[in-house]
């Protein structure tokens, strides 16, 4: 089976990084506006950063975004051709492979990109997807 | 009730944003909701029939997503809101907490010693104050943990505990090379340490020349960060695996055989445990061990590396590892892969509703089945000697040989009929009842096995065993070369 991709300007990798970087020692998080073809093959657009709804300290090793601010962001964009296509986060000091909590808390079918950040540097991004089943989950092929 | 989807869920509510649900309480949306888009149900409950840990259910903006909340009335609410929580967490660092590391320093010599670890940017001086203060038990000073206990030295992991009953022998230096032959009739686990001093004298090391065993298993593991397995039986496995998983210890576990070896890491976080892969051990003599089957020489070096290296990334807190995966690695073809594996909700011992609680001696033999009980017919053997004496005299009797390929090279039976015990039962055809049958084996355990399967799988036929096996039969077919044996 060929892997399915996500491709993103120039751009909007450094905007991944940055925010990363600006977040770090706390994780950052947000959401990918974007559109996806017809193999499921999706291209992210533009980065819409998110408060990350934890207190300081657990902000280190977690992320929460708030459902509600989620949901009203998604009705802003409702009437463009961007859709919500996925969610960005970052791992500082760890590296960029979903967790457990990450693996069972992923939406099917959303594309989740995870930016690995040591001592305050961009050192990586990796993106994944899975579908309903338990053991679905796949890397995604990143091309920009 | 006006029901607003997020856009994120849509793949379950065929694409749509918005829909109206008869109901006045959440439970009554939800039994709507699902019954309208079946899709639904998949993303909406898990295996277990629980709200999704990524479904929030708001009225309005309260959030009733609790299961308390499905059945309060829904007056006065204008919408229900199905949302996502987007959440996670990174993975978990070091199993050596930072409080742990501060409480450590390194001097000159050791900043010296450790200067290559010092160099990689992931380990660093944090890294080497977590080697040095972790605490890490072995048990099994063999094949196995000679690697891992002058690895997990030589890298300066601070207490070391070497766990081992056993005394070195001779046959034991084609492999278990923390040993020399000066070390001959000593305890493994006090060679062991003398070989941990010899590289570091600063580690702490505690050598207990004693068998791990279910009255023991938690006082010896207790307090320690992390157990390594390099033992070299089932019993063992499991004793170590309950034990970590009843203490909440992580355990690096290891097995060789012949060419082949495997390694994996349980009761990490939240990953599966040996149980949740093998519930149970296997029939007594259904596995050959490394001292039936042998071992190529460097193959303990190999697999003990691995798992030394997972037990150092474990302790510093990077890389990927073999939490929920199993690595296999075949010397003789060179290749290897990593099988995934889950952790089973339905596990005895980490599941959902454990049934184990304790660590429980179990004696192995009668746990499978083995030794036999008293409402089961006793097996009739032959000694070597009556057996020999019986084909001499021309008696007729079929010899069935249940001996692995490699067994049978080293001494054949002659004129034996080689069936292996899996087959038995499907091929008891080749048998005639009328003509009594001999099992035999290496030592006469695996025959039992293979006359009792024949027994279950409904053969009449009279059944003997071969007492004592071809270990004890060798001499009299050796000097009978030539002859009729």
């Amino acid at each position: 089976m060929k892997g399915i991709t996500v491709s993103f300007s120039e751009a909007v990798r450094m905007e991944l990084g940055l925010e990363a970087v600006k977040e770090y020692p706390s994780e950052c998080c947000g959401i990918l506006l974007g559109v996806v073809d017809d193999q499921g093959n999706t291209k992210v657009t533009k980065v819409i950063p998110m408060k990350n709804n934890l207190m300081k300290d657990s902000d280190r090793k977690h992320y929460i975004i708030d459902p509600i601010k989620l949901y009203e962001t998604e009705r802003d964009y409702k009437e463009t051709d961007r859709e919500v296509i996925g969610f960005y986060h970052s791992h500082p000091d760890a590296l960029a492979i979903p967790s457990v909590e990450d693996e069972e808390g992923m939406i099917p079918e959303m594309i989740y990109l995870i930016t690995e950040v040591r001592n305050g540097k961009d050192t990586g991004l990796r993106g994944y997807i899975r579908g309903l089943d338990r053991d679905s989950l796949q890397e995604l092929e990143i091309t920009t | 009730m006006k029901v607003v989807i997020s856009a994120t869920l849509r793949s379950f509510f065929n694409r749509e944003s918005e829909t109206e649900i008869e109901g006045n309480t959440i439970t009554e949306i939800l039994n709507g909701l699902t019954t309208k888009y079946p899709d639904s149900k998949k993303g909406l409950y898990d295996e277990h029939g629980e709200i999704r840990r990524f479904i929030r259910i708001f009225a309005d903006d309260d959030d009733r997503t609790d299961k308390k909340r499905h059945s309060e009335s829904l007056s006065g609410v204008k919408e229900v809101l199905i949302l996502p929580l987007v959440a996670g967490g990174s993975p978990e660092g070091s199993i050596i907490s930072d409080e742990r590391r501060k409480e450590v320093t390194l001097d000159d010599k050791e900043v010296e010693q450790f200067n290559k670890h010092l160099l990689l940017r992931e380990i660093s001086v944090k890294g080497q104050k977590r080697i040095k203060a972790a605490k890490v038990v072995i048990v099994g000073a063999g094949a196995l943990g000679s690697p891992v206990i002058q690895y997990l030295a030589a890298a300066g992991v601070g207490t070391i505990k070497v766990i081992d009953h056993d005394f070195v022998a001779v046959s034991n230096l084609q492999n278990q090379v923390i040993h020399s032959s000066r070390d001959i009739k000593r305890p493994k686990a006090a060679s062991a340490k003398d070989t941990i001093r010899g590289i570091n004298r600063n580690i702490e090391v505690i050598a207990e020349n004693q068998m791990l065993t279910a009255e023991n298993a938690i006082s010896l593991l207790e307090g320690f960060d992390l157990v390594i397995d390099c033992t070299d039986n089932y019993k063992a496995r499991y004793l170590i695996n309950d034990a970590c998983i009843l203490l909440g210890i992580p355990l690096v576990f290891a097995s060789i055989y012949q060419y082949e070896g495997m390694v994996g890491i349980f009761g990490y976080e939240d990953g599966p445990c040996l149980r949740c892969v093998f519930p149970e051990p296997p029939a007594p003599g259904l596995v050959p061990t490394c001292a039936e089957g042998g071992t190529i020489s460097p193959l303990g070096g190999i697999i003990g590396s691995i798992q030394a290296n997972e037990a150092l990334k474990l302790i510093i807190g990077i890389g990927e590892h073999l939490s929920g995966k199993l690595l296999k690695v075949d010397t003789l073809g060179l290749n290897s892969h990593i099988l995934k594996i889950k952790k089973d909700c339905n596990c005895p011992l980490c599941g959902d509703k454990p049934t184990i609680t304790d660590v429980i001696d179990f004696d192995y033999e009668e746990f499978c089945g083995l030794n036999t009980g008293e409402d089961e017919i006793p097996v009739e053997g032959f000694t070597p000697e009556e057996l020999a004496h019986k084909i001499e005299s021309g008696e007729h009797l079929t010899i069935v040989d249940v001996r692995e390929p490699h067994e049978r090279a080293i001494i054949k039976f002659p004129d034996a009929l080689v069936i292996p015990i899996g087959q038995l039962a499907r091929r008891q055809k080749e048998l005639n009842p009328q003509i009594d049958t001999v099992f035999i084996c290496k030592e006469g355990k695996r025959s039992i096995l293979a006359i009792n399967t024949l027994r279950e799988a409904g053969y009449k036929g009279a059944m003997y065993n071969l007492k004592g096996g071809m270990d004890a039969m060798k001499d009299i077919i050796f000097s009978n070369e030539g002859g009729g044996l």
